[in-house]
């Protein structure tokens, strides 16, 4: 069997591939979906935000490496490790992420001497109801590489603090208002500040995935939208958020996300992240 | 090395053995380079993830794996299974005889189930020891060997059933 399988390998070998035209193509194809910077995390410890990431597809956005689903909710990834971002905010997504092992919730007055940032909270939104607000410190999974190069769960600590506020309205949609510290953006802003970094679009990949908000002054504010497909997911339809970076005057920076479940017009999603920032700091 | 160092290092070293690992799964040259690209660029985006640099193989094929087993996923559909293209040269040694067995064989591979292919094919096509391969499948070395001995007894089942009606095209029902 040995002797023939030799045989049938020379079989398998035939197949040979036309480099020069494979190369080509595979350039144009990472030439359109160019990739983020890699980043090595510090020795060799890894770390996961959560358990069963089900797709991971990098973009070159401003700070963020990869997106990522989980419980049918879409994340964005940052390059340093300070957790996931909620971008689609389904039932399911919801349940899923507030109920994993090891994650911690928060009411308000609980969440704020723990929170990085000043938590927003504005008063009622004509047309929509709240249904849910909480802090929550997600599991953060610490890992090592061991000697057969496999990785060992070593501890599980905790993300920082994010509030996550809910909305739906009549028509049962929903809104979710995430809330965090963005370390990265923090130390970008401090760097550059009074630099013409923070003020243009230097280094953001606006197109037609990413569009610049005007109406933001002083914050770096964008909407983002896409199909579920362009982020590889065999899910029909499309989605939108927007995503605003607000400095604080410590000049540390909050991100605040507004992501919809259902259509819902970008300028509501707008009108939402205005509601906040307008909001009295607590 | 920058970016397109790496990946024409890549394309130069694996994307033939990385295309034929594919073509087993999808039995279409032209969709199993199509999923090899997207391994590559999956590989691409994740390279820091990379721990043995100095033997790549293992880990991209098992994106490409992953990458062919998420397209099957994607939707159902007839193929026709085939023999891989035929070179323009034969060497001067191969008989007509020995090529059709050749080419029976590797056709029986090939209608194998998975989880005796894959392993008979990274351990008798690509050479890669056990260990390997099971890395690559995320198993254990014994549930390779195992497999490989079943792999080998399916083998000679269906050689012998074959016998009397010769080799040629079939079609399947395949998850592509």
């Amino acid at each position: 069997m040995e002797q023939e399988l030799r045989g049938a390998k020379r079989v398998y070998e035939r197949l040979t591939v036309d480099k020069e035209a494979f190369q080509a193509r595979l350039r144009q194809a990472l030439a359109q979906n160019p990739p983020a910077p890699a980043h090595r995390l510090p020795g060799k410890k890894k770390f996961a935000a959560i358990a069963i990431p089900l797709a991971m597809v990098p973009i070159l956005a401003f700070g963020y490496t990869h997106y990522f689903v989980w419980g049918g909710g879409l994340f964005l990834r940052s390059s340093s490790p300070e957790g996931p971002t909620s971008v689609a905010a389904s039932p399911y997504f919801v349940r899923k992420v507030l109920t994993q092992p090891h994650t911690e919730i928060y009411t308000l007055s609980q969440s704020m001497p723990k929170a990085q940032f000043p938590i927003r909270e504005p008063g009622r939104i004509p047309g929509w109801t709240k249904i849910l607000s909480e802090g929550v410190q997600l599991p953060l999974y610490n890992e090592r590489e061991t000697a057969n190069g496999h990785l060992k769960l070593v501890r599980i600590t905790k993300l920082p603090l994010q509030y996550i506020d809910i909305y739906k309205n009549a028509r049962g949609q929903r809104i979710a208002v995430t809330q965090k510290y963005s370390a990265g953006m923090s130390w970008a802003y401090k760097k550059y500040y009074g630099t013409t970094h923070w003020s243009s679009s230097e280094g953001f990949a606006f197109g037609s995935n990413y569009q610049r908000l005007s109406g933001f002054p002083g914050d770096m504010a964008w909407l983002e939208s896409g199909t579920w497909r362009q982020v590889r997911l065999n899910v029909p339809g499309s989605f939108e958020n927007v995503v605003v970076l607000h400095p604080e005057a410590d000049r540390t920076v909050t991100t605040i996300v507004v992501d919809a479940y259902g259509r819902v017009s970008p300028s509501i999603l707008e009108s939402f992240a205005h509601a906040y920032l307008r909001a009295p700091v607590k | 090395m920058d970016s397109e160092e790496l990946v024409g290092t890549w394309v130069a070293a694996y994307a033939d053995r990385l295309v034929r690992l594919a073509y087993t799964y999808v039995r279409d040259q032209a969709t199993a380079e199509d999923r090899v690209q997207e391994a590559f660029i999956r590989a691409y985006h994740s390279r820091h993830q990379l721990k043995n640099r100095a033997d790549p193989f293992p880990w991209l094929a098992r994106i490409v794996i992953n990458e062919c087993r998420s397209f099957r996923r994607g939707s159902w559909r007839e193929v026709v299974t085939a023999d891989p293209p035929e070179q323009t040269r034969d060497s001067a040694e191969e008989t007509v005889l020995s090529r059709a067995q050749d080419e029976a064989l590797h056709q029986a591979i090939l209608s194998l189930p998975d989880k005796y292919r894959v392993p008979m094919v990274l351990y008798y096509f690509e050479g890669l020891p056990s260990r390997d391969v099971a890395h690559i499948l995320g198993t254990n070395d014994a549930t390779i060997r195992t497999r490989l001995n079943r792999g080998r007894d399916r083998l000679r089942r269906l050689l012998k059933e074959d016998e009397p009606h010769g080799t040629g095209i079939t079609r399947r029902e395949t998850g592509v």
